[in-house]
């Protein structure tokens, strides 16, 4: 067990240096005086030590990750789910100015099943605007911070939140009140069925199984495969919009007005993802390329996009380094 | 006002490895657990021990290789004045609060 042996060398890309010193290097250096025993009971051993130590170094890791950097992480964790939920807000306005000037002259009764509807009608727009928010909130937590490595991991690490965040809104919020809004404004006294929005994952799947099974079932299954794949792409947003955002943030109009290139940010998101995927749609409909390469097309553009700019966000990283 | 110090405290583990340490001199992860006779493990030594090097209770160096000889040293433990104080003064606490035998 050398310096250079391959799992020490794999270690040493993921652990701090104090975890080698501590755990790592003298489990992997006691193993080697251990003739006669198999092998594997010590990285066995070494697993256990290095899972203990991780659950025993979250309290420590979480409360350095909430004061480091002035508090930057914590900030930029407060003006995302800020932005996300003005901008959620401000994308259910136009249903609800229709319904509140269509139901002003109804009875309260009605008005009320109408704020209800409107209530319900959030977490579907959540969805779009909670991976958004980080474009403004990286850029404004951001603003004259030194932009360390520890800085830029931690932040891809809360888009990875908001990925889990947005997977748990797509999984549980979505299609309940999805249903719930169509249970009030179609059959509210009744039981209706859920259309293929309102299903979980599970139950879109053997859907769309059942259907490929058919005669003719193949065609009829594109529209939900396209479903399917974009409530996929759409949880995995945060991640390429998160190193979207800390491109934009290293950008000279990002250190001068985070406000101005945040919001412009958002705008456009949410105002080319629609056009993208109506698009997307049209080719579901005219042409025969599978769903899946359809559903992922915005966010393989969104991708692209990412990858420039963490290329430019390295670049300007290096340079105040250097 | 003055913070108020926190007092020293130690796990039936950190205990054993200072009462070990303490006995038998500098010892590595395998020792003590060879040592402990199965109160000790393997994968969770190393845990305990890094732990209580941060408290200030032991130090640890690695082990001078022979000449010629490639490879990890292992590391060495060994306890500190400190460590030896406070295992010192949690045998008489534990001593102090132990109930009396009924007369």
């Amino acid at each position: 067990m050398t310096i250079d042996h391959p799992v020490r060398r794999l270690l040493a890309r993921f652990c701090s240096p104090d975890t080698m010193a501590r755990i790592v290097d003298p489990t992997l250096g006691d193993m080697r005086f251990e003739r006669g025993r198999p092998t594997w009971r010590g990285y066995l051993a070494l697993a256990r030590a290095l899972s203990l130590h991780a659950i025993t170094s979250i309290p420590g890791a979480v409360s350095r990750v909430y004061s480091d950097d002035r508090r930057a992480i914590p900030r930029a964790a407060t003006y995302a789910l800020l932005a996300a939920l003005v901008a959620a807000l401000a994308l259910v306005a136009l249903p609800v100015v229709t319904m509140m000037r269509r139901v002003s002259t109804q009875p309260v009764s009605i008005q009320a099943v109408s704020f209800e509807a409107w209530l319900l009608l959030i977490p579907q727009a959540l969805v779009l605007t909670l991976p958004a928010g980080l474009l403004l909130a990286f850029p404004l937590a951001f603003k004259g911070r030194q932009r360390t490595r520890m800085l830029t991991r931690r932040a891809i690490l809360l888009a990875l939140v908001y990925v889990i965040a947005t997977g748990a809104l797509m999984v549980w919020g979505v299609p309940r009140a999805n249903q719930a809004f169509r249970v009030l404004l179609i059959n509210p006294r009744g039981q209706l069925a859920p259309g293929p929005t309102e299903m979980g994952f599970v139950a879109l799947r053997e859907q769309i199984d059942v259907l490929k099974l058919t005669p003719g079932g193949r065609v009829a299954a594109r529209p939900l495969e396209f479903l399917y794949y974009t409530k996929i792409a759409l949880i995995v947003a945060p991640l390429p919009l998160g190193v979207l955002a800390l491109g934009l943030a290293s950008t000279p109009l990002g250190r001068r007005r985070p406000w101005l290139i945040g919001t412009s940010a958002v705008i456009a998101y949410i105002g080319v993802l629609f056009p993208l995927y109506l698009a997307a749609g049209v080719l579901l409909r005219v042409s025969s390329v599978p769903p899946p390469l359809l559903a992922w097309l915005p966010t393989s553009c969104l991708v692209l996009l990412a990858t420039t700019a963490a290329r430019f966000s390295a670049t300007v990283d290096r340079a105040a380094a250097g | 006002m003055p913070a108020p110090r926190v007092a020293p405290r130690l796990s039936a583990k950190e205990s054993l490895i200072l009462d070990l340490l303490a006995h038998r001199g500098e010892l590595y992860g395998l020792q003590l657990v060879s040592a402990s006779r199965g109160r000790l493990k393997r994968g969770t030594v190393y845990v305990t021990l890094g732990r209580m090097e941060e408290k200030g209770y032991v130090t640890s160096r690695a082990e001078d290789a022979p000449d010629g000889a490639g490879g990890l040293p292992r590391r060495l433990y060994e306890v500190t004045p400190f460590g030896l104080r406070v295992r010192k003064a949690w045998s008489a606490l534990l001593q102090h609060l132990s109930p009396e035998p009924a007369r």
